[in-house]
């Protein structure tokens, strides 16, 4: 970092009440929040009441990397890689921060990770993981049906 | 309706699901449709259809090469980037069921393909989806048809045939028809045009994005026969003509879609193992005046002599070629050449698409396959 002068902070504060000092040129990437510290009201506490402090700790990290432009493209890759690999409720508190503070990269990089957990799952087996009631009309149930006779025409094919 | 009892810890808003859904392969969400109405809801709107292409074009994986091939009458699918056959694109065991003898591809856009038999019969068909309709009978009489296009106007996104034929005036004169069929209106309308073309090169055409283009010959008076360019913008519904660039190389090859604009290639002598070939594009001046731009040359040692008849297509610079039964394709830019196709699986190629899987739905489109015909019958 070559700059000397003070860097502007911007200060926010999570939904248990913990405040995190973020550098404004961090937290630019918040685009939904971004006119609250650029309307001039330095120095004032931005309540992110549905942000536990320990997913705001980590999209602050994923933010700060991704606003170092000394990393390298590989390193980042790596990181990204390495930042995704956690449990399941904990990813879709990370994809819930971000569409609430708008973090295109972001969103993008975990809304991605889910699309690979789930492709090559079944119904059923999404509705399981994701707790979903299958309830259908019975037109509904009865589309579902010549939808799944195509996938067994798929399967076959494929053979 | 929503589904219930969803646990708090795994919500996700639907935006995000949408988000989620619309970078998954076709055959996966056409599997989702039976996880919640909600999915079914999202998977089945014509805004997530757009979403969903959007991530497609921009995703390679997403991407591949369809070649027709008229031995077996069916297509064959390739890796762009490996060329190594796909093979479970199945859509031979669709058209099978559905469309008529002799088929020909009249153009592939945004994951829909354009087909015609040999009696003038024409379908939209999206293979991924499995959806398919057909055209009603067009104007004009299929046995005065020069050419065809099929294209997308992309401001009313309307998916538009067009056909360009002759008419017989009188003795030694002869006029041109253009008709469109337009799938926001579902029907066919002749359009006035000007010129006067005699023959088209071949059913298929190039589709750029917002428009379609064919070589053709110039027929009116004092026109010696010379070749053109004729393109009609698919929005305007507009016919225009460019003549062909002055070069020194003679052989007129193929045109093609080079980076969403029309391009052609000559080649310098096309009985030649080694050839040149030289890439034109259409670009347009501040004016939107079009005139021909020499892009890059490239060589191709096409191998022994064996007729290497004609450039099927370009997809994105991979050029596939037709030799005697075989495919060649080559890579412009990394260079890379591969040859498909051996003495017991022969090829008969007619043509070359791009093709970009996608949940692309024109109204009026039906399930096809048996099983989603006996359906339709037994509802009636």
């Amino acid at each position: 970092m070559s700059s000397t002068e003070a860097k502007k902070m911007v200060v926010l504060k999570s939904f248990d009440g913990v405040t995190f000092e973020v550098e404004e040129s961090v937290a630019v990437q918040f685009e939904s929040i971004r006119h609250m510290f650029e309307d001039n009201l330095a120095g004032s506490v931005i309540p992110l009441s549905n942000i536990k402090s320990e997913i705001l700790s980590k999209v602050i990290d994923y933010c700060k990397r991704h606003a170092d432009d000394t990393t390298d493209e590989e390193d980042l890759k790596a990181f990204d890689a390495d930042f995704v690999k956690v449990e399941h409720g904990t990813l879709f508190d990370i994809i819930r921060a971000a569409n609430y503070l708008n973090i295109k990269s972001l969103l993008d990089l975990t809304c991605q990770t889910v699309a690979d957990m789930i492709k090559g799952k079944t119904p059923a087996e999404i509705r399981e993981l994701f707790n979903i009631s299958d309830e259908f009309t019975p037109e509904e149930e009865e589309e579902a049906s010549i939808i799944t006779r195509f996938i067994y025409m798929d399967r076959y094919a494929d053979c | 309706m929503a589904p219930k009892r969803r646990s708090q810890k795994l919500y996700l808003p639907e935006e995000v699901w949408v988000e989620i859904l619309s970078r998954l392969p076709v055959k996966t969400l056409l599997r989702f449709k039976c996880v919640c109405s909600q999915w079914r809801t999202i998977i089945s709107s014509p805004s997530f259809a757009s979403l969903h292409l959007s991530h497609s074009i921009s995703n390679p994986t997403r991407h591949s090469i369809l070649v027709f091939d008229q031995y077996e009458d069916q297509f064959m699918s390739f890796d762009p980037v490996t060329f190594s056959p796909i093979k479970n694109f199945n859509a031979g065991l669709d058209r099978a069921n559905c469309f008529g003898s002799e088929i020909m591809c009249v153009g592939s856009t945004n994951g829909v393909l354009c087909i015609i038999d040999e009696s003038g019969r024409i379908w939209l068909w999206n293979p991924s989806t499995r959806q398919y309709r057909k055209l009603p009978p067009g104007i004009n009489d299929r046995s005065t048809f020069l050419s065809m296009g099929f294209g997308r106007d992309p401001v009313s996104n309307d998916y538009k045939v067009v056909i360009i034929g002759f008419r017989y005036i009188r003795e030694g004169e002869h006029g041109t028809w253009v008709e469109v069929w337009s799938s926001n209106l579902e029907s066919w309308r002749e359009i006035k045009v000007d010129y006067c073309f005699r023959w088209g090169i071949s059913v298929c055409d190039v589709i750029v994005e917002g428009s379609v283009h064919w070589f053709v010959m110039d027929a009116s008076r004092g026109s010696r026969g010379r070749m053109l360019v004729a393109s009609f913008d698919m929005r305007t519904e507009e016919l225009g003509v460019i003549p062909l660039p002055e070069s020194k190389h003679n052989y007129i090859f193929s045109g093609f879609n080079w980076n969403e604009k029309f391009a052609l290639t000559t080649c310098d002598n096309h009985r030649k193992y080694r050839r040149i070939y030289q890439v034109w594009t259409i670009e347009r001046d501040s004016v939107g005046k079009e005139s021909w731009s020499k892009k890059f040359t490239f060589e191709l040692n096409v191998g022994s002599v064996a007729q290497c008849r004609s450039m099927l297509n370009a997809v994105n610079g991979k050029v596939v070629l037709d030799k005697s039964g075989k495919l060649i394709f080559y890579d412009v830019e990394t260079r890379k050449m591969k040859t498909v196709g051996t003495h017991e699986d022969e090829f008969f190629p007619l043509g070359a698409y791009s093709y970009v899987e996608s949940l692309v739905s024109i109204k009026g489109f039906n399930p096809l396959g048996e099983d989603a015909k006996e359906d339709v019958v037994n509802e009636n």
